[in-house]
Order: structure tokens, then sequence, then C-alpha cells
């Protein structure tokens, strides 16, 4: 086999190898990037979402205490703002969600599903459980879920919650006496769950992933080119000819060409001892004359 | 000598009773809307700022009217318009241990009562109240009471000679009565009463009375006509009150007129207008 064939087949076995570990690599550093930074984005949701429960906590209700005295206002029950708050992000960003899932709600639509259920009964199972990440499918794609516990932190959440006789009248006109009591003291009661679509991120990395390896190919692949060509013109060309000349020398023919080389390097040095063994080589046919 | 004395202690009175009646009850703070008050018996154009003073009458004269007045001992009334409240015996001076009473003929009012007590007497109900926030609808035919916080004491107006029942109300219920029929009370305000509950109500009454430091100059109006005066002539416990008070009325040749239509209804009046009625007969000696 030629040596520029046992050249490439080696140097081809090495591209491969490399271009698969890189793509391995890559593909999992890429992948897990953008979890991080989808789960990035689910923690900044929830911060959000508490900020709002807190802003309305601390600073609207207070304004409102009266007014409750009248009619209740949902807006001054933090779940309630969070929950708009993102309503009305989903607006405009529909794939994205937040529910203050609740095993046993006031307000009907924070019931817990089946699945948001589970992650209840895990939070009330399990006190040194903080916060579960997961992933599921959803009609609009995979989707990352983030969620942390409820618990009956403070007993002004118990003046609502605790039983119908106790909680505000005007509450009690507006949601029934049925729903959203019987809550008791570091209880947990629910879920906050937020949903972040996993398809942007998972899609960039993707592509990110894309072009790298074709870079890389591209870049193997020029490498492969020059080094053919360097290894043709600087060695196998230059071997060729010096193999021609000592073949017509061996065959008697004297003349067949000079073995000079202008280069230094280690083709030249072989082109050197050739021309000085062909000198030799004269000197002793004509002594032997 | 003791002529002399007793002319001084009656100027002194005089002028005691005079400092009385002008000293400020408060300060009208919110005056929204088309708002007038009776002082004596002119119309006023009432602004913010004004001062309060003893027997003012306060005419919230439609629904786009507010008015509130912050009294200097404490407390705070809203009223929404169209009412008609007389803010009575409200005067600090000589009123530290009663009731600072308003009549109120119609209207929607809040009162925020501070730590002196409260009488608010309505056409067929009179409210007690102290240290406590209520919210009173009332016109001629209708009471509604509703105990925001605190508890008032809900007094039907009843005939003389018939026996009173004199009901508690707690923060958060309702006590309502029609005509003289019984009073009704509920844990709760019907949703009417809330729906139709001016919307600064349900807010907690804002004092402003340190914003006002000027008073400003109020634009006299025109005199009290009979027809304004009849709600306050009707029979009551103020009537003798306001009688006192319109008779310099009767130089008007219209209220006069008016007065004399319908003359057995102000028979105070009726000595005045017609002394003839009233001189004793002269007899003839020996027939």
């Amino acid at each position: 086999m030629k040596l520029i064939w046992k050249f490439n087949l080696v140097l081809l076995g090495i591209f491969l190898l490399g271009f698969a570990i890189a793509g391995y690599v890559s593909y999992r550093a890429l992948q897990a990037n953008a979890r991080e930074e989808i789960v990035q984005n689910a923690r900044l949701m929830m911060e959000a979402a508490l900020a709002s429960r807190t802003y309305t906590s601390t600073q609207v209700k207070p304004l409102l205490e009266t007014q409750l005295k009248y009619a209740f206002l949902p807006q001054t029950v933090p779940a309630y703002a969070a929950t708009e708050v993102f309503n009305e992000m989903r607006k405009r960003h529909p794939d994205y969600g937040y529910k203050e899932a609740t095993l046993n709600p006031t307000n009907p639509r924070d019931r817990a599903s089946d699945w948001e259920a589970d992650l209840v009964n895990v939070f009330r199972g399990s006190q040194s459980s903080k916060e579960l990440i997961g992933e599921r499918d959803t009609p609009t794609g995979r989707t990352l879920y983030l969620a942390r516990p409820i618990d009956v932190s403070s007993a002004s959440c118990l003046v609502c919650h605790s039983s119908v006789e106790v909680a505000p009248k005007t509450m009690v006109d507006l949601y029934g006496s049925a729903n959203g009591f019987g809550w008791k003291f570091q209880e947990v009661i629910g879920a906050q769950i937020v949903s972040v679509p996993m398809s942007v991120p998972i899609t960039r990395a993707n592509e990110t992933f894309r072009a790298f390896m074709l870079s890389l190919a591209l870049v193997f692949l020029a490498t492969f080119v020059l080094l053919n060509v360097m290894l043709h013109m600087m060695v196998i060309r230059r071997v060729t000819r010096l193999a021609s000349i000592a073949d017509q020398v061996s065959l008697g023919n004297l003349d067949a060409g000079d073995f000079k080389s202008k280069s230094r390097d280690e083709i030249g040095v072989l082109s050197e001892a050739l021309g000085r063994m062909k000198v030799s080589l004269v000197q002793a046919m004509r002594m032997l004359e | 000598m003791v002529e002399t004395s007793r002319s001084i202690v009656a100027f002194l009175l005089l002028l005691f009773a005079a400092s009385a009646a002008a000293a400020e009850a408060g300060i009208y703070t919110i005056v929204d809307g088309d708002v007038r008050v009776l002082r004596d018996t002119a119309w006023f154009r009432l602004a913010p700022g004004a001062r309060a003073r003893h027997g003012d009458i306060v005419d919230a004269g439609n629904e786009y009217a507010q008015v509130q007045l912050e009294w200097t001992g404490g407390g705070i009334m809203n009223l929404q318009g169209p009412a008609l409240v007389h803010t009575g015996a409200v005067v600090p001076a000589d009123n530290k241990s009663g009731a600072a009473e308003l009549v109120v003929q119609r209207g929607w009012i809040k009162v925020a009562a501070g730590k002196r007590p409260m009488r608010l007497r309505l056409p067929n109900a009179t409210l007690d109240f102290v240290d406590a926030i209520v919210v009173v609808r009332g016109d001629a035919e209708r009471s509604e009471l509703f105990v925001e916080s605190g508890s008032a004491k809900f007094i039907p107006v009843v005939a003389r000679g018939k026996a009173q029942t004199t009901l508690d109300a707690k923060s958060g219920e309702y006590l309502e009565r029609s005509g003289d029929r019984a009073a009704v009370a509920q844990p709760r305000p019907p949703q009417a009463f809330v729906t139709a509950l001016p919307r600064q109500f349900r807010d907690a009454l804002p004092a402003l009375a340190a914003h006002f430091a000027e008073e400003p100059e109020l634009v006299r109006g025109r005199e009290i006509t009979l027809a304004e005066a009849e709600a306050w002539l009707a029979p009551g416990a103020s009537r003798r009150t306001f009688v006192r008070r319109f008779t310099p009325r009767l130089s008007d040749p219209a209220f006069r007129t008016g007065v004399n239509a319908r003359i057995t209804a102000y028979p105070e009046w009726d000595r005045i207008l017609h002394p003839e009625k009233y001189r004793p007969k002269e007899t003839v000696p020996g027939k």
C-alpha cells in the first residue's frame, strides 16, 4: 500500500475519533447549558412571583383593609396577584405558566391537577424537599417545571383559611363556605409551579451543535487536504524522484540524474547521501575498469 | 352698683355666647361639586378650608357633590349628595361632655367618631355611638345603618307613649327601618346597599385638616326660602330652635306670604304675624 494511503487511513481514523469525541462532549455541554438556562429562567420567574406576593401583602393589602369590610377584593390575596401578573405575561408568551396549585383551594381555578397533586404530595411527605425540577410533555412541546412548596407559615393565613366562622364574611360571600378551609399551621397545602418551554433553548443548543460540528468537519477536511498536498509535495514526489534515479543507477545508468537537493531537511540529507554514494560508486566502477 | 354689675355679667355672658356660637367646630376639608352651607338664614357657597360653625346646615346638592368635615375635637364626617345635614351642637367650647349631634334629613353619610360620643338623628331613627365608624343612608322614609367598626345603638323614633326598643349593632352588622315599621337587623349589608355605597366610603376617611391653615372667604348667596326651611320646621326635637332661627325671615314678604298660607302649621309665628289674635279681650265693667 502506498505511503499516502497509509497516511490518509491513519489520519482519517484520528479525525473520525476526534470528531466523535468532540461531538459527544460538545453535545452534552450544550444540552446541559440549555437546561441550566431553562432552570435559571424558571427560578427567575419563581422569584418574580414571590416578589409579587410580598408586594401585595405588604403594600397593597394594607391600603385596602377598609374596602375589604364591604366587598372581598381578591387583589389583596398574594396568590391571586402573582397568578394575575403571570396571566398578563402569558398573553404574549403563552408557553410559560405559573400556578399556585393547591389541594383545597378557596378559588377553584387553583385546584391542583393530577400531576400537580403528585408534586404537592411529595412536598407533604418530605419536609426536607424544598424544590423539585422535572420535565413533561405538553401539547406545545417539552416543558420544564420548577416547583416549591406552599406552606402555612404565618398565622395570618389562618384568618381566611382555618374556619368559616373566623373568615372574613365578604370572602365567604364571594367564594362560599365549601372550599379553602381547614388549613393548619405549617401544613404544606400546595405548590408554586413555574412551567418554562424547553423548545427554544434546546433548539438553539442543537443549532449551535450543528454549526460547531460542521465547522469542525470543514476544518478537518481542509487539514486533510492540506496535509495530503504537503505530503505529496514535500515527501512523496521527492522520494519518488530519488527512487527513480537510484533505480536507474542500479541498472548501470550512471548518468540517470542528479541527487542534489536545495533543502536541508531529511529528504535533502538523503539526497546528499545518495549523491555521495553515487559518486563513490562511479569511482569504484572506474577503478575496477 | 348692682345694676352695673348685672349689666357687666349680662354683657360677658353675651360675649361668651357669641364667641361660643362663632367658635370653630371644625374644618370642611373636602368640598366637591354643588355644596352650600346655611349660616343663620343665608346660604353661602362652601369652599375647602372653611371653618364649620355651630348650627351649619350643609346642603350637598346632587350626586356629584361631596363634603368632608373634620371636627376640632376629633372625628370625621363625609357626605355624599344629594344630602342635607344640620351639624347641630358640635361646639367644643360648650359641649365637652355631651354628644355631638348631626341631624340628617337625607343622604349618604359616613362618620368616623373619636372618643366623643356622637348622635345622628334621622327622620325615623336615632343613632348613638362612640369610637366607631358608621355608614348611614337616610331619607324621609327609610334609615339604613352599617357599622364598619365599633358598635352603635339604633333607636327607632316612635310616637309618644309607645315603647322604644334600642337595638345594638356590632361591627359588620346592618340595620334598616322603613317608615314606622320594626327595625330589621342583618349580619351583613345587602348587596344593593354595598353597590350603591359611594366609592369613597369604602376607604378610610383621610385626615386633611393640616392642609388648611387659612380660612377662605365664603361667597354669600340668597336667603333661605320657606320651602327650604320647611324640612327643619317639621315637628321634632329641633323645631323650636329653627323657629327661633328663621323668625327674621318673616320680614321677607314672600316668606311671610308662604307662612300665612299655612299659618296653622306655624303657631309660633301666628303670634308674631297676627298679634291682634292674642291680645287679651277688653272687658266692659258691669256688663
